[in-house]
């Protein structure tokens, strides 16, 4: 389970921080702007500092278990408004809900309509095609 | 004294007429009971009338054991044979069952016996037990080696020394090692320098280990809030012992500027750096933390921060001598770089991925590939020159060149690599220092292995 707390920008910069003595947290930009944080982060000691803030978006925001994209299936499933872990383009967003035969995509910018890509591996998928430099 | 008994056998009694015509026995007189120094656990008994039927059962005597019972060929002297010795302040009687009475026993033996105060190895000697007695022991009789026995060591050599014996074993002990001495006296015992009397045996004595643990692992446990098991010390001590013995180091940091024990038993002290008491990691995003694992990624935000920059915190990984390494439980499935540092056209990196990325060799330049075999284990990247680099993955070893390009100027990440992607797996070790030679990268595979091994957490096949 890769349980993930969504937040806002305002909300990530109220945790973003070090934490306890060896940890930190960096809440990261997912492609759509909004922010993200582990929801396991809320049981770490470490974070004791600010548990009562996390457990607050754990009980307003919605949380998600983000999921590989499988990116070589003929038919992976896109779910509109979820998150999916892809192996070359790290975090992508479904757009809609479609039924997708990957092994017909070459870049995954082609399904611009369906699923959303971070900036910056848009960018970097255009100069040198996918992010495994 | 004399007294009548019902029943009687063996000889050692007188059958006398008293006046009444009633017939009475009377058992024989004990003339002495002695105790000399030659034999300080033998009781020598010597009565008025022979006798051939008296056992040592029909004797006792306060607070020894009576062994055995012989007798001389007029069979008036008795000889009783004790499981202890009797020493100069012993004083005891002898009862006599068949009357029930006790007779005082004649004390002739001269000194004590010697006890064990203490037995020790010490940080200095490791290799030599010192037992030290309470007296002043008989330097002339020296035990064989052999009269000592001590689990997984050959005994060398033995002195005796005013108070103390000295076993010198043919390999030393380190910190932490639980070690136990048994000794059986043989021809040259262990005894006093006055009387002569003669030591306990010794079985499983427990000797105090006084070695103390390496000056470096000492450095990195200092004030950890979760202290380390003493088991896991032990572990930690030999690999850090057994390297730098391997390698000729003094201090890791003759060779290294980093080394994390990413699979220690705390996620704390997996998090600092073994070398020296800066650039300990941050764990960031909370990466999970298996003891003796080490840290996993998720590919999503969770990565480790070493606080470590190539470019501006290097002593000893250099531009044209370096080498960094590290140790993957579980490979990673992305391939953006597991182990990363970057500047442009400068990389520290490894992709412990089990794809071409994972051939790819990068070091203070950009890659040059080297095909291995990619599998989970210990990975080491190395540059002996500008131009020369080196490629080891479970001690499958390999070359090429690559013109170094400089220093990358950014900190190295754990599971957080080009552009910011995350990669995922599980790392137990990293180092970053100087050059290693293909023997010097064999033997660091080799003694980390040993102690995830140690764990039972090896992955290396």
């Amino acid at each position: 389970m890769r349980n993930y707390i969504i937040i806002s920008k305002e909300q990530a910069e109220a945790v973003r921080g070090r934490h306890g003595k060896y940890s930190a947290l960096e809440p990261v930009e997912f492609p759509d702007g909004k922010f993200a944080v582990p929801e396991r982060c809320i049981d770490d000691p470490e974070f004791a500092d600010i548990r009562e803030t996390l457990q607050k978006y754990r009980k307003e925001e919605i949380i998600q278990d983000i999921t590989d994209l499988n990116e070589t299936s003929k038919s992976t499933k896109i779910e509109k408004d979820k998150y999916y872990l892809s192996k070359d383009y790290w975090v992508v967003k479904g757009l809609k809900t479609a039924t997708i035969d990957m092994s017909k995509v070459a870049k995954i910018t082609d399904l611009k309509d369906t699923i959303l890509v971070g900036k910056d591996v848009e960018t970097l998928i255009n100069g040198e095609g996918k992010i495994i430099k | 004294m004399k007294v009548a008994f019902s029943n009687i056998s063996g000889i050692n009694a007188a059958i006398v007429s008293r006046s009444d015509n009633y017939w009475e026995l009377f058992w024989s007189t004990l003339v002495s009971a002695v105790v000399e120094n030659e034999a300080p656990d033998e009781v020598v008994l010597t009565f008025g009338l022979a006798n051939t039927s008296l056992t040592k059962d029909d004797f006792s005597i306060e607070d020894f054991t009576i062994s055995s019972l012989s007798r001389d060929a007029t069979n008036k002297i008795l000889t009783l044979t004790l499981t202890e010795n009797f020493d100069e302040d012993t004083e005891a009687e002898v009862t006599f069952g068949k009357t029930g009475e006790s007779y005082s026993i004649t004390n002739n033996v001269v000194g004590t016996k010697p006890i064990l105060i203490s037995a020790t190895i010490e940080n200095a000697d490791p290799d030599i037990v010192v037992l030290i007695y309470d007296q002043v022991l008989n330097e002339s009789s020296v035990p064989e080696t052999t009269d000592f026995s001590i689990t997984g060591k050959t005994i060398s050599d033995v002195t005796v020394t005013n108070d103390t014996v000295l076993i010198t074993v043919s390999e030393a002990w380190s910190y932490g090692d639980e070690i136990a001495i048994s000794y059986t006296a043989g021809t040259d015992p262990i005894q006093g320098a006055i009387g002569g009397l003669a030591a306990d045996n010794l079985t499983d004595e427990t000797v105090i280990n006084n070695i103390s643990m390496d000056t470096d692992l000492a450095t990195y446990i200092s004030g950890l809030v979760t202290e380390l098991s003493a088991a896991q010390l032990v572990k930690v001590n030999n690999f850090i012992k057994n390297y730098k013995a391997a390698d000729s180091l003094t201090n890791l940091s003759d060779a290294y500027d980093v080394m994390y024990y990413l699979g220690n038993e705390t996620a704390e002290s997996s998090l600092r750096n073994l070398v020296k008491r800066t650039h300990d990691a941050t764990a960031v995003n909370a990466p999970t933390f298996t003891p003796y694992e080490g840290f996993a990624g998720d590919g999503i935000s969770m990565y480790i921060g070493t606080n470590y920059n190539p470019a501006s915190d290097t002593i000893k990984y250099t531009l044209n001598d370096a080498a960094f390494g590290a140790y993957t439980r579980v490979l990673s499935t992305i391939s953006s770089g597991t182990i990363f540092s970057y500047s442009p056209g400068k990389y520290l990196r490894l992709n412990t991925i089990n794809s071409a990325a994972g051939d790819r060799v990068y070091i203070n330049a950009d890659y040059v590939t080297i095909a291995l075999v990619n599998a989970a284990g210990m990975w080491i990247t190395g540059r002996t020159s500008s131009e020369n680099i080196s490629y080891m993955i479970n001690k499958s070893y390999s070359t090429n060149t690559k013109t170094s390009v400089g220093l990358p100027d950014a900190e190295v990440t754990i599971f957080k690599g080009y552009t910011g992607a995350y990669t995922d797996g599980q790392l137990s070790f990293l180092f970053i220092g100087k050059s290693l030679t293909q023997a010097n990268m064999e033997t660091i595979t080799d003694i980390f292995e040993a102690l995830m091994d140690a764990n039972g957490k090896g992955v290396i096949t």
